[in-house]
């Protein structure tokens, strides 16, 4: 397991965690598209990968989560996210899905972390207004 | 989906919720691909099943750390009792080795300004001779015990008649000074003819000091009554058992006791001091062991203890491969005169003592300090017999008696060795030499021994 990177057409960056995909839009927001069951292995790479991502953004860092194809992520996985969004790099957290589902997924992750600027949001839209707010 | 669907998918998250509320958290719900309500409850309860889960192993691992952590307690507990013994052990052992010392270096002086009576003269010496073998004895113990901890003890088993081991072991401990102390406690042998036609199969020297360490604590710990030795035979599961008891009407060992005092440098009765060091029993049940026995014992307090011993032992059959060594009776005074012996020897103080010893029988003695000296001295003349110690430096001698006979001499050679090698008696016989007298020396075994290899016609 390691994290891939991607060079897509407009130069940008895409990096691969198994089926989860990174970018950063907006300069500062890592937007993560989570693909499938989130491992504790997973999430230990994503720790890796923003430890790089850091070092590229100018400040603070912004999360944008889509939940959308996303499967349950264990315990152990959890207390990653906390990591993460707990970090004093990171500004806000926003997760964002149209069903249920995703919903349950951002209850749980949301469940383990004393962070206040983490909110769950139905559209993409919505996440990204309020995280430039 | 329709409704019935939605009933089947509820009534599947019911099962699973039962399984999981009998203890089976590795099941999971199956999700549609619908994202629906009933799909966020299925994730959700997955979730939770494992958190569940999780903690469940938690508790799990918990628990092996509380066992783990016990251990460790135990073992500190452990380590720390052991120091404690150790220094319990100093302290006996310090006063276990002065008070001897005490009484040799004592009556050494007295007997040194040379104004007693001749009579006075030989009970001080009498003492410095028991202060001594009981010197000898601790480091006998001490010895014994370090080669069973390390798995050392050497074993050299025989057949033995159980008849004859018994009467010797009596032979031995009657003489004991201890028993003759006390007029009020008999010490009483049972032996039977039916033990005539029994054998074990055992090293004789390690199965006497068994007892002998047996009595000894018996009549140690008994002050009237009797001390009774002796033996029944059974069969158990179709194996022939003796089991031998040493009985006692002494002080008796409290129950919670019974194991501890086989520990090494226990002692039951800590309030009173009654000299020893403890280790006794722990050797003896090294020695049991070492000879594929059992020990175990039978007391109450104030009215007495039995301690049994059990062996294998098979009937007639096989004849003893030889009577066991009784000490044999003092040799008729002997005319060496005729004799040169060499001593190899480094130690100026037992060379000395050697030549006193043999001085009254006439022999000429020349004395070399180590192996090489002795080589050399043969070289020039061949003596009749050479008493070689085997620990000396330069040439020791395993290398000296390897070395004689590799030049063909087959003059008798009888090596000196300490207890610390009386297991090595047959590597010593194997690398040459005749016959061994073992230090301390016994004066009338050294001549006993010399006479026999010097093939005297009398
Ligand atoms: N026959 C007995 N009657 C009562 N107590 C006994 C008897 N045999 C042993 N014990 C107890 O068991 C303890 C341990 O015995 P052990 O022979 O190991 O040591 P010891 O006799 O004290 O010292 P050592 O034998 O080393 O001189 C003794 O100190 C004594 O308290
Ligand atoms: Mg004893």
């Amino acid at each position: 397991m390691a994290i891939k990177i991607k060079i897509k057409q407009n130069g940008g960056k895409e990096f691969l965690i198994e089926e989860n995909k990174i970018w950063i839009i907006e300069n500062n927001i890592i937007y993560i598209e989570a693909n499938g069951e989130q491992t504790v292995e997973i999430a230990a790479l994503h720790l890796e990968l923003d430890k790089l991502l850091q070092k590229q953004i100018q400040g603070k860092l912004n999360y944008l989560i889509n939940l959308n194809r996303a499967g349950k992520s264990s315990p152990a996985a959890r207390k990653v996210w906390q990591k993460i969004s707990e970090s004093e790099t990171t500004l806000k957290v926003a997760l964002f899905g149209v069903h249920p589902v995703a919903r349950i997924l951002a209850t749980f992750v949301m469940g383990v972390t004393n962070k206040k600027d983490i909110r769950f949001f139905n559209t993409k839209n919505e996440a990204i207004l309020w995280l430039k707010s | 989906m329709n409704k019935s669907t939605d009933k089947e998918r509820i009534q599947k998250l019911i099962e699973v919720v039962m399984k999981v509320a009998q203890g089976d958290y590795s099941v999971q719900n199956e999700l549609s691909e619908n994202n629906d309500d009933l799909d966020a409850l299925a994730m959700g309860l997955n979730m939770m099943i494992d958190d569940l889960r999780n903690n469940v192993d938690l508790e799990e691992q918990n628990k092996k750390f509380k066992a783990i952590n016990v251990e460790l307690k135990k073992a500190k507990e452990k380590a720390q009792e052991s120091d404690r013994l150790k220094s319990a052990f100093l302290t006996n052992m310090s006063h276990e080795i002065r008070t001897p010392m005490n009484a040799i270096l004592g009556f050494s002086a007295i007997l040194k300004r040379g104004d007693k009576s001749e009579e006075k003269n030989k009970k001080y010496l009498s003492h410095i001779e028991s202060a001594g073998k009981h010197l000898l004895e601790l480091i006998e113990d001490i010895i014994d015990l370090s080669k069973i901890e390390s798995r050392q003890l050497k074993i050299n088993k025989k057949h033995y008649c159980i008849s004859d081991l018994l009467d010797e072991v009596f032979e031995i401990t009657e003489q004991d000074d201890k028993l003759k102390l006390k007029p009020n406690l008999k010490l009483v042998l049972k032996n039977s003819p039916d033990f005539k036609n029994c054998f074990i199969y055992t090293d004789q020297l390690r199965f006497k000091q068994i007892f002998i360490n047996l009595i000894h604590n018996a009549i140690k710990f008994t002050e009237k009554g009797y001390v009774e030795v002796g033996a029944s035979l059974n069969n158990e599961n179709g194996k022939n058992t003796v089991t031998f008891y040493v009985k006692d009407t002494g002080i008796g060992i409290h129950k919670d006791l019974h194991e501890i005092i086989f520990e090494r440098f226990r002692q039951a009765n800590t309030e009173q001091y009654l000299e020893g060091t403890g280790l006794g029993l722990s050797i003896t049940r090294g020695l049991v062991n070492k000879l594929d026995g059992k020990i175990w014992l039978e007391s109450a307090v104030g009215k007495g203890t039995t301690f049994y011993v059990s062996f294998p032992y098979s009937i007639n059959q096989i004849k003893p491969d030889k009577k066991t060594d009784r000490n044999p009776k003092t040799e008729k005074f002997q005319n060496l005169s005729e004799f040169t012996i060499y001593i190899a020897e480094d130690e100026l103080v037992s060379l000395f003592l050697l030549e006193e010893i043999l001085k009254p029988y006439g022999a000429k003695i020349k004395h070399a300090q180590n192996g090489s000296e002795l080589l050399e001295l043969i070289e020039t003349e061949k003596p009749d017999l050479v008493l070689l110690d085997f620990h000396m430096p330069v040439m020791n001698g395993y290398e000296t008696i390897k070395e004689i006979r590799k030049r063909n001499y087959t003059f008798p050679v009888v090596a000196q060795t300490s207890y610390a090698m009386i297991d090595d008696q047959k590597a010593i016989l194997k690398a040459g030499c005749n016959g061994y007298i073992s230090k301390p020396l016994d004066p009338d075994k050294i001549i006993q021994e010399i006479v026999k290899h010097l093939n005297i016609n009398s």
